[in-house]
């Protein structure tokens, strides 16, 4: 018996959450997209200063809302578990593996923040932190693979149902939104071109596909959930 | 006898495989592209390729892919031993990956990485995400070779066999296109 | 001796015609176009015609529901199309 509302709330919290995060990043923090690797650090230091107060309440803002893949993370898990005999082993991992990959959507802004904290400091010291936060963001890919490798896994295995959280297609999906994700770690070999932290495959489609993905898993949650309270 | 149509293997696999395919489009797209804005680099770069690697890994992906196609079949029908049509797919397979480290290492040797130029960024990086997948196509090869002798091969288990054999076309797919565009533009 | 069923010698000919557009592709390397950008529309067309055989009678798409069929084939034809487009800047 598993509370229909608790995991309703945990998906809402999650959707809103990322969406309140998405228009930080874009309009305050003004990343979306990242701006050019080519950049002195002279030119990123000027950045940091005409844009100092607004990049600092997006990174406040975004403290509240970073982690909004945790409370989907638990649902996702909840709900491969009653689908999992004896001790639920993927569901497990998902779950290491959804809250641990939040990392890295929660640190960014807070080393966005940091650069625009002191603008008066050397353009060389808010360089680093800038390239910190932008490669944070970028090539780190480390547990999604777990996370989703986990989802396909259940949903591969299971008998077809109707509302199904997990139905086979989505396994497929989330296996190839875990293959583009693969190439941001890139990022670190060239400043500009399609694989650079900017570019076409290491920024926009990880971006779009994990917010489809996102969207996507919250909805079939929700569908699930509430064919399974009827 | 019209063959009745069906979905090859079943309906999921194809987002996986129309999603790879897209966004190998995207590269493709990317890689002339960039040829657009810098042609003469790609062409003096491009003939430092050497087209016979690129001949023979084409000759031994089409090759593999004709044994995979065959060895489905036979599961299907039950024909006789898919499992040696699996393994010697398995062995073109791996020829490529063979040959593909002896084409790096060369490469390599010779001081070209993924930052001389626009044309090896694009080079590296896209046959690399191209080997990474026929490694995983090797993994599944392996899989299938295994579980096409079992008894279930024919009715509950030819699903993941063909999804399987599915999986590894379009691994060649995708090379005839990235040797089309990386080895023969001129 | 090995006995090849209808369909595996169907398998052996498609291959055989891919093989043989291989070489055909590698051979325009060595052909007199009018324009250069000429020998890279024939590479496209044939590569496309390569991975159309093998989507329809390697993957099975041949004989998969038409809705399926026409999404590969306009595939096809959008990837192909597209390319040369970019191989003449068409896109700056």
């Amino acid at each position: 018996m598993i509370s229909t509302r608790a995991q309703t709330i945990m998906i809402w919290w999650g959707l809103v959450f990322i969406v309140i995060y998405g228009l930080s990043l874009g309009f305050l923090l003004k990343m979306i997209p990242l701006p050019s690797a080519r950049l002195s650090a002279a030119q990123v230091a000027a950045f940091y200063t005409a844009n100092s107060f607004n990049v600092r309440l997006g990174a406040t803002i975004c403290s509240y809302s970073s982690a909004f893949m945790v409370p989907l993370a638990v649902v996702v898990s909840v709900q491969m578990a009653r689908l999992e005999k004896g001790v639920p082993i993927w569901s497990i991992l998902q779950l290491a593996g959804g809250v641990m990959m939040s990392l890295f959507l929660v640190l960014p802004p807070i080393f966005w923040g940091v650069a625009a904290y002191t603008p008066t400091r050397a353009p060389e010291v808010t360089l680093i932190m800038h390239e910190l936060a932008n490669l944070t963001l970028t090539t780190t890919d480390q547990y999604y693979i777990f996370q989703m490798v986990a989802i396909a896994v259940i949903g591969l295995s299971q008998k077809p149902e109707p509302f199904a959280a997990f139905p086979r297609w989505f396994s497929y999906f989330t296996i190839w939104a875990a293959f583009m994700f693969e190439a941001g770690a890139i990022a670190f070999l060239p400043k500009s071109g399609p694989f650079a932290w900017n570019g076409l495959f290491v920024f926009w489609c990880p971006l779009t596909i994990f917010g489809a993905w996102f969207f996507t898993m919250s909805y079939m949650l929700l569908r699930a959930i509430k064919y399974q309270a009827r | 006898m019209a063959t009745p149509r069906r979905v090859p293997g079943e309906d999921g696999i194809w987002v996986l495989i129309c999603g790879d395919m897209f966004v190998f489009t995207l590269f493709f797209m990317t890689f002339l592209y960039y040829r657009g804005l810098e042609p003469a680099v790609f062409i003096t770069s491009q003939l430092k390729l050497n087209r016979g690697f690129g001949l023979a890994n084409t000759f031994l992906l089409l090759t593999s892919s004709l044994f995979v196609a065959a060895a489905t079949q036979r599961v299907r029908n039950g024909g006789a031993n898919p499992r040696w049509l699996f393994l010697a797919a398995m062995v073109c397979g791996f020829g490529f990956v063979g040959n593909k480290a002896v084409e790096y290492g060369e490469k390599f040797h010779a001081g070209i990485t993924l930052l001389t130029n626009d044309f090896f960024m694009l080079y590296f990086v896209f046959t690399g995400i191209h080997l990474m997948h026929v490694l995983i196509g090797l993994a599944v090869l392996a899989y299938l070779q295994k579980s096409c002798t079992k008894p279930n091969a024919a009715t509950t288990g030819l699903v993941w066999i063909e999804c399987g054999a599915l999986f590894w076309h379009l691994v060649d797919l995708l090379w005839v296109v990235l040797f089309a565009l990386f080895y023969l533009l001129r | 001796m090995i006995r090849l069923s209808k369909s595996e010698l169907r398998l052996i000919g498609i291959w055989g015609i891919l093989a043989a557009i291989t070489l055909v592709s590698l051979e325009s390397i060595h052909l007199k176009f009018w324009d250069e950008r000429l020998q890279g529309v024939a590479v496209l067309i044939l590569a496309f015609i390569k991975v159309r055989l093998i989507m329809l009678d390697f993957m099975e798409i041949r004989h998969a529901p038409i809705a399926l069929r026409m999404i590969m084939e306009c595939w096809v034809i959008i990837a192909c199309g597209g390319l040369i487009l970019l191989l003449f800047n068409v896109f700056g």
